[in-house]
């Protein structure tokens, strides 16, 4: 072959050719780094936000949902959006990580068990530290997220298969108000028969799950009357707790004595 | 200047400085990669000739992706196995058949048989040449880089970035074929 070295040149300096700075590849290699670490923990966040899902499912009272029998019901209730971002994060942090300079030597198979682990080792921190469940008050907060995920919120807000929940807005002596997740008020009747879990107070802000039936328009007669869990209120925000005594804070009865 | 004596990543630094010296690093490798871009498909020397360009002008473009810790022989051929994929991928054209040097072909196939001084006929070679060129591309690859261009195996892994076992399964599962091929055509009993 002919000795090409002063064609390329030649070729270099006509088409002005210039060498990538070195700070570009090594501004590349960090960033792949970067994307690898965060898609390994935005699939672990995935997982979390599903196990908090299915954790936070009711499956006492799956049959009133209308689904039947308890396949119909998982079939609906598996968080498969989050399966779906979890699967496509793993792939993504798997084609990132054999981008960085190294993470072609690894196989394939190892690379699988080593992103897997990783993913359910952040999982399970996140998991403990509750940072799951702060990740899907933040997402609850979005607009039409109930409407396209199974969520406690839309399966509680069927009041004519006898499920409500709401924000305590008033309590009188043989009813109280609640306003549900779409802000419509409620009247909710109880007696001697209805079942407490705890007490309710009629300050703003405390939410409960009722089992019983509707009985009109916005009229609702309660058989069991349960806390929410604590965790929101109808416009998505974070619902501190009161226990104990809530000073100043009693409604007309006073504070309901739950059974 | 003695070419010879400047290693690699000196050779990068003169070549940042002033391009002119990037010639010392062409008339190091350029006839390497000629004969491994002849080696892998068929094409025209004056073909071949303008790939080894193309790929020295990408090697001076991305020189700086070089670590002192690597070895520079890696990316230049890593350059070369892309750029003859993209040109393959292009031109859409198929290998042919025979396109191996005699000298290769029988180079190849010592590497898998004892070859007796008569199965080197030029029948015999021809039909070794036509079993290696039915090899599928990545298979031959690893063949070619392994006992033609006598790469070390995690040479290999930073040529074609695939992981060591994979590229391990491919000279073993390629040697394989090409004894079966071997065996096809009757050279190897």
């Amino acid at each position: 072959m002919k000795d090409l070295s002063n064609k390329i040149i030649q070729s270099i300096e006509d088409q002005a050719v210039r060498p990538v700075p070195r700070w570009q590849y090594a501004a590349k290699k960090i960033l792949f780094w970067i994307m690898s670490v965060l898609l390994v923990f935005f699939s672990a966040l995935a997982l979390a936000l599903a196990v908090y899902l299915i954790q936070s499912i009711d499956w006492r009272v799956y049959a009133m949902f209308g689904y039947g029998n308890m396949l119909v019901f998982i079939l609906n209730a598996f968080p498969y959006a989050f399966i779906f971002l979890l699967a496509v994060f793993l792939i993504s942090a798997y084609y990132f990580y054999r981008k960085t300079p190294k993470g072609h030597k690894i196989n394939v198979s190892t690379l699988v068990l080593l992103l897997v682990f990783s993913g359910l080792g952040a999982a399970s921190m996140l998991h403990i530290l509750g940072i799951n469940r702060e990740a899907y008050f933040q997402l609850a907060r979005m607009p039409f997220y109930h409407q396209m995920m199974f969520t406690k919120e839309r399966e509680w807000s069927h009041p004519d298969r006898g499920l409500l929940w709401g924000e305590v807005v008033s309590v009188s002596r043989n009813d109280f108000s609640l306003r549900d997740m779409s802000g419509k008020n409620w009247k909710v009747a109880y007696d001697n028969s209805t079942f407490f879990e705890d007490r309710i107070y009629s300050d703003q802000g405390q939410n409960v799950k009722i089992i019983g039936q509707r009985n009109g328009i916005d009229n609702f007669q309660a058989k069991k009357v349960q806390k929410w869990d604590g965790v929101m209120n109808c416009n998505g925000h974070r619902n501190m707790m009161r226990g104990g005594n809530a000073g100043g804070m009693m409604g007309p009865r006073g504070m309901m004595n739950w059974k | 200047m003695d070419n010879n004596q400047i290693t690699d990543w000196e050779l990068i630094q003169l070549s940042n400085r002033d391009s002119k010296n990037f010639k010392y690093i062409v008339e190091r490798y350029q006839v390497r990669i000629f004969r491994y871009l002849k080696r892998m498909a068929y094409f025209s020397n004056e073909d071949i000739e303008d790939m080894v360009q193309e790929v020295f002008i990408k090697v001076y473009h991305s020189m700086n992706d070089f670590e002192s810790t690597d070895k520079f022989s890696s990316l230049i051929y890593r350059i070369a196995h892309n750029h003859l994929v993209d040109r393959i991928r292009r031109s859409n054209s198929r290998v042919k058949e025979n396109f191996f040097e005699d000298e290769d072909a029988l180079m190849l196939v010592r590497s898998e048989i004892n070859l007796e001084a008569d199965l080197a006929s030029q029948e015999a070679v021809e039909k070794i040449k036509l079993a290696i060129s039915r090899l599928p591309e990545n298979y031959r690859e690893a063949l070619v880089l392994k006992f033609l261009e006598e790469k070390t195996i995690e040479e290999i892994v930073d040529i074609l970035r695939k992981p060591q076992g994979t590229v391990a399964t491919l000279i073993r599962r390629g040697r394989e074929m090409l004894k079966n091929e071997l065996l096809k055509a009757g050279i190897f009993a």
